[in-house]
């Protein structure tokens, strides 16, 4: 509870909760819980920055099976025109200790207005995108921690924000505003300003959407989706922003040091020209239930192929040079680098293919392929479901990176996982 | 002006309807002549055919859903349908695999929204929902907002008279592109419907088979829909309560279905 205290909106959540709970004898009350038990198994590699295989026992990761207990509960209570909703998901996982953490995903109030109009405040998930695979334009996105070896479920964690919304019949508005309090500092951190207006025109959804921040240009965007015949579904999106924020390694700016604390930066912030990124996207509904996605997504302020190869060549420079000193930093630069930002797309232009098929109403094969197309390097993701009744699902999955030498998911020193577990709704 | 002659009496009692349908029918086979006279009597026929289904106000239904496989159940679910007139209507589902499932429908847009997840999303009609039931067969709560009719014979069903209509789509988002509808002919209630693909074929056949009061009139409680593709499958449709409410417009807003309550 005290993660969610810290928070700008975490005092006004308290209060409202404990308003509601005053009243609970004339609440309506709904949960949900959802519990998911596994066990998986990485598997590394070597590769260029990494011959001997000793990256993975620096960094701490586990070698063998990975045992996971994951038990999310939903909780949502309505007193009138006052609701309440709170996600939040206990992990403990098993390698050769236990490990455990609990985390609110989501906790916030929503009030409804008179007329449409609605208030909500607190941690929430907001997506305005349309895509499946990137989604350039919700500027307001959790970011997946994809990161953080504690994250092995790849969980997403909402922003603190306070959103207003109006709701016509075709149409709504909506204004939010994000930020985070450190506790007895006088200083609010990461403020954005987000907008959007979506009206269905011609049975096309579209949104126009803005967002502000501190120490950042304007964000631009817009996104549509619409269905053509009785199988046909288009989507796309689009923002703009004038110069880049996105972390550039240094060893691009001509910047060639041995080692830096912070391998990253933003070298073309200053830059006078938009930075784009765009998705577009359609899904099929095949006869038997068989549904296959497609997408391309582009951004400007990717790596080049040029910038990626000359990336690589630094890094095996530095390699070379420290060997026997401390390659184990050097490797560990570049291979934090593929790992943060590979699976997001670090270079410019990616297709993904998407193919699910449903067998008697409640088994599902599914097949995701992502292909970087400067390099012909992918992630493949195999995924079966096997439902019995309506609360239990076996499933398994896997991912496998594949590419040559050199390559972005060629070098990612994790060559891939499986992991097979039981899900169990209530 | 034939709608209004072709109205069922409200208390449910049957009365004949035939010569209605025959002028109405009549009038479309002049279209030169009398063709907006032919368009409002077609859509007259088909509103006194939905008033059997739903009315065009505002209701909240309560819906069992029901799948076969041969004589075995393969699956039930409930769904709570609010209808917002007659092309619009939200489906919660509330037993069902996907609890919490929502999927909005509105004029010739269709989006769900899975639970856990924090957008909707666009999805077509022919998506299937459970068993033989696509969303469009639960969603799609009017024939007259998404079809129009023509005259296609007589015929009988389980010793029933029957008119013929052959119903086709209005618009690209219908859930199919023709149906063959027999109704009865003293009343205009639907007895069976023949669902065609695009392609012309024969995808499902639907039999309207209970009525009973329901919020105060006679209207449909029990339908069952055959596969034609794969011959045995079936799905009971049962409407087991009816209740009027207004709802407010923004129920039916895409964005808006994430804070419906859906557990």
């Amino acid at each position: 509870m005290s993660k969610v205290c810290n928070t700008l909106f975490g005092t006004v959540v308290v209060l409202l909760t404990a308003s509601l709970c005053a009243n609970t004898a004339a609440a309506d009350f709904g949960w949900r819980s959802t519990g998911m038990y596994r066990i998986k198994h990485n598997e590394y590699r070597h590769g260029l920055f990494d011959p001997d295989g000793g990256t993975v026992d620096m960094m701490g990761l586990e070698r063998g099976a990975i045992y996971s207990l994951n038990q999310a509960i939903q909780l949502e209570l309505e007193i009138v025109s006052l609701s309440m909703h709170l996600d939040a998901l206990a992990t403990g996982l098993y390698s050769d200790a236990w490990d455990d953490d609990i985390e609110i995903t989501q906790l916030y109030v929503q009030h409804d207005l008179l007329d449409g109009w609605h208030v909500t405040a607190g941690r929430i998930i907001l997506r305005w995108g349309t895509g499946y695979s990137f989604n350039p334009t919700d500027v307001l996105a959790p970011e997946k921690e994809l990161a953080d070896p504690d994250n092995e479920e790849h969980r997403m964690k909402g922003r603190d924000l306070v959103k207003v919304e109006y709701f016509g019949g075709s149409y709504s508005a909506a204004a939010v505003l994000s930020g985070k309090v450190t506790p007895g500092e006088p200083r609010i951190d990461d403020l954005r300003a987000a907008f959007r207006l979506y009206k269905n025109v011609l049975d096309t959804d579209i949104s126009l959407i803005a967002s502000i921040a501190e120490k950042e240009t304007p964000l631009w965007g817009a996104n549509v989706s619409t269905v053509i015949g009785d199988r046909l579904e288009l989507h796309g999106e689009s923002i703009f922003q004038k110069g880049s924020y996105q972390g550039s390694h240094r060893a691009l700016s001509g910047e060639n040091e041995l080692f830096n604390e912070f391998p990253f930066n933003e070298s073309q912030r200053g830059s006078a020209g938009f930075y784009n990124r765009y998705l577009l996207g359609l899904q099929y509904t095949l006869p038997g239930n068989v549904t296959w996605t497609l997408e391309y997504y582009h951004q400007d302020h990717g790596y080049s192929k040029a910038e990626w190869e000359r990336l690589i060549s630094y890094s095996g420079y530095l390699d070379e040079q420290l060997a026997g000193v401390s390659a184990p930093l050097a490797r560990t630069n570049m291979l934090w680098s593929m790992n943060v930002f590979s699976p997001k797309g670090s270079m410019r232009d990616y297709l993904m293919s998407y193919m699910g098929i449903t067998i008697r109403q409640r088994h599902t094969v599914e097949m995701t392929l992502l292909l970087n197309l400067a390099d012909g390097s992918c992630i493949v993701l195999p995924e079966v479901h096997i439902g019995a009744g309506n609360h239990l699902t076996f499933y398994a999955r896997g991912s496998i990176l594949e590419g040559g030498m050199g390559t972005e998911f060629g070098e990612v020193f994790l060559a891939g996982y499986f992991e097979g577990g039981v899900r169990i709704r209530l | 002006m034939y709608g209004s002659t072709c109205k069922r009496d409200p208390s449910g009692r049957t009365g004949t309807c035939a010569m209605t349908i025959l002028l109405a029918l009549l009038a479309l086979a002049r279209p030169a002549a009398t063709g907006e006279a032919g368009r409002e009597g077609t859509a007259g026929i088909l509103e006194t055919i939905d008033s059997f289904r739903v009315a065009s106000r505002q209701y909240l239904v309560s819906l069992r859903l029901t799948s076969y496989r041969g004589d075995e159940v393969r699956e039930t679910a409930l769904f709570d349908v609010y209808v917002g007139g007659m092309d619009k209507s939200l489906i919660v589902a509330r037993e069902y695999r996907t609890r919490g499932m929502k999927i909005l429908y509105s004029g010739s847009n269709m989006w769900v929204h899975l639970p856990n997840t924090r957008r909707p999303i666009r999805i077509t009609p022919i998506q299937r929902l459970m068993g033989e039931a696509s969303n469009g067969d639960v969603a799609e709560v009017s024939f007259a907002g998404s079809y129009r009719a023509a005259p296609a014979g007589k015929d009988t069903v389980s010793g029933v008279p029957c008119r013929i209509l052959e119903l086709t789509a209005k618009h690209k988002a219908a859930t199919y592109s023709r149906i063959l509808l027999w109704v009865r002919s003293e009343d205009c209630r639907p007895v069976k419907a023949n669902y065609y693909l695009v392609s012309g074929k024969h995808f499902k056949t639907a039999f309207f088979e209970e009525y009973r009061k329901l919020a105060g009139r006679v209207a449909l409680s029990r339908m069952t829909i055959h596969d034609e593709v794969r011959k045995g499958r079936r799905t009971i449709f049962d409407y087991l309560e009816i209740t009027e409410r207004e709802f407010p417009a923004k129920y039916f807003n895409k964005n808006y279905l994430i804070h419906v309550k859906g557990m």
